[in-house]
């Protein structure tokens, strides 16, 4: 079994696979609680510019790992 | 039948598989994207379906053909191509009707595999590829989905603990609408490439083509919008046992498993490593209720599902072989046409008796098992009301 399987690929699909959904769902989830302390009525302006800055680069890196999806697509 | 009738035969089961293909995989898709209400079921199964054409078009590197390191490439011949399409076709309306998210590749690979034992025994099938490329990829694509799916739906609830439950749900709900249409555009680009691949062999073993010939641009379209067709249909009943059967999906599980979808099946394309999409749908969505608060997941479905897995490919095997074995037994016409009427009458008895307890757009989000114990959904679940 271990001649035919490809065990390092399956390695190498399972870290990366790993990271990149862990990273996409971490800047989704840090993006959302940016946007919830930027909509907060009592958040001070220093705050909401950081929420909003952090909102940014959440969605910043998310069309970076889409783009890497489309071009995975596409390459194949 | 003369070669070339038996030429069209194959190649309008390819398409009709092609167009199975398309309703059965619906499900990985859309399923959390419906059951949390992303979008309307209607909806989200018009863009997936439209998607999956677009995705046809993206890439003309056809390189799949047929069940490739699975069988001895020579020893294929149209009636072994034709009767492998049945046997998957048999295998995708039957798990389609128990609503059984199974793999459509598995079934084509299993129904021409069994063709193939028939038509020139065990010696002509490379066993090193089916575990290699099917047996093991099948256990590694849901358990890497599950373990992956998990974690990030816990550590998604804990970044998010203390957000609005507002911001929570619709940004939720937005991501899940993109991650849906990249895994639509996969799943053109992956799956209707395999049926044109299919059709581009039985032509080529024709000699309607050259071996070293491009596929023509009409395979291409037929075969895209086939899919298309297949998967605006729905495979409603599929999208329920995803979507509401394994968990209550609240948008962030629906967001964390459709994310891990999409990292899983873009990586495994990426390092040409095969992985079943429905396997990792499936696994994606049981790893979400694992990383719920509630760890509530409905094992004894789920290990009907994996039950189900495991017996795809001897099933369409089977199926392939009683095909390919009329062939033998009444001769290429007598056994191409009663493997047509056969198919075709199983087709309607199960259409019938599917409207008897029929599930679409309109029920497909209603709650799994009567009797069954309600799982709660986490608290950023509010209902959004969308257009059916």
């Amino acid at each position: 079994v271990s001649q035919v399987v490809d065990w390092r690929g399956l390695g190498e699909v399972l870290a990366v696979s790993l990271a990149t959904g862990m990273v996409i769902v971490a800047l989704f989830s840090l993006g959302v609680k940016a946007l919830s302390l930027a909509e907060r009525r009592s958040a001070r302006p220093a705050e909401r510019v950081g929420a909003w800055t952090g909102l940014a680069l959440a969605g910043a890196g998310i069309v970076a790992v889409v783009t890497w999806g489309l071009v995975i697509i596409i390459a194949k | 039948v003369h070669n070339s009738v038996l030429l069209a035969l194959v190649v309008g089961v390819a398409i009709a598989f092609d167009f199975t293909n398309g309703f059965h995989d619906t499900a990985n898709a859309v399923a959390p994207t419906v059951a949390t209400r992303a979008l309307g079921p209607r909806t989200a199964v018009a863009l997936s379906a439209v998607l999956n054409v677009v995705g046809a078009f993206l890439s003309l590197k056809v390189a799949a053909t047929i069940a490739s390191g699975i069988v001895q490439q020579g020893s294929i011949v149209l009636a072994v191509v034709f009767a492998g399409l049945i046997g998957a076709i048999f295998w995708n309306v039957t798990t389609w009707y128990f609503g059984i998210p199974s793999s459509s590749s598995h079934a084509l690979i299993g129904g021409v595999t069994g063709a193939m034992i028939a038509h020139a025994g065990g010696a002509a099938v490379l066993w090193g590829g089916i575990v290699g490329k099917v047996v093991v990829p099948s256990i590694c694509a849901p358990a890497f989905a599950l373990g992956i799916c998990a974690l990030a739906t816990a550590m998604s609830r804990r970044l998010t603990q203390n957000s609005s439950t507002r911001a929570k749900s619709h940004s939720m709900r937005v991501g899940q609408i993109g991650s849906s249409a990249l895994l639509s555009l996969a799943h053109g680009t992956n799956d209707a490439q395999k049926t044109m691949g299919v059709i581009t062999l039985a032509l080529i073993a024709n000699g309607t083509l050259s071996a070293s010939a491009a596929t023509p641009k009409w395979v291409i379209v037929v075969c895209g919008l086939a899919m298309g067709m297949g998967t605006f249909i729905g495979g409603w009943r599929i999208i329920r046992t995803m979507g509401q059967g394994f968990t209550a999906l609240s948008p962030t599980q629906g967001f964390a498993a459709q994310v891990t979808s999409s990292a899983v099946i873009l990586t495994s394309s990426h390092f040409g490593i095969p992985l079943s999409t429905t396997g990792v749908a499936a696994g994606s969505i049981v790893g979400s209720g694992v990383g719920s608060a509630k760890r509530r997941v409905r094992w004894t479905l789920a290990g009907r599902v994996a039950t189900a897995w495991l017996i795809t490919l001897p099933a369409a095997a089977l199926c392939g072989a009683g095909v390919y074995g009329l062939t033998a037994l009444l001769g290429r016409t007598g056994g191409v046409i009663v493997g047509l009427v056969l198919l075709a009458l199983f087709c309607a008895v199960v259409f019938a008796r599917s409207r008897r307890d029929r599930i679409d757009a309109t029920n497909v989000n209603d709650r799994w098992g009567e009797h069954e114990e309600a799982f709660e959904k986490e608290t950023e679940s509010e209902p959004v009301k969308v257009k059916r």
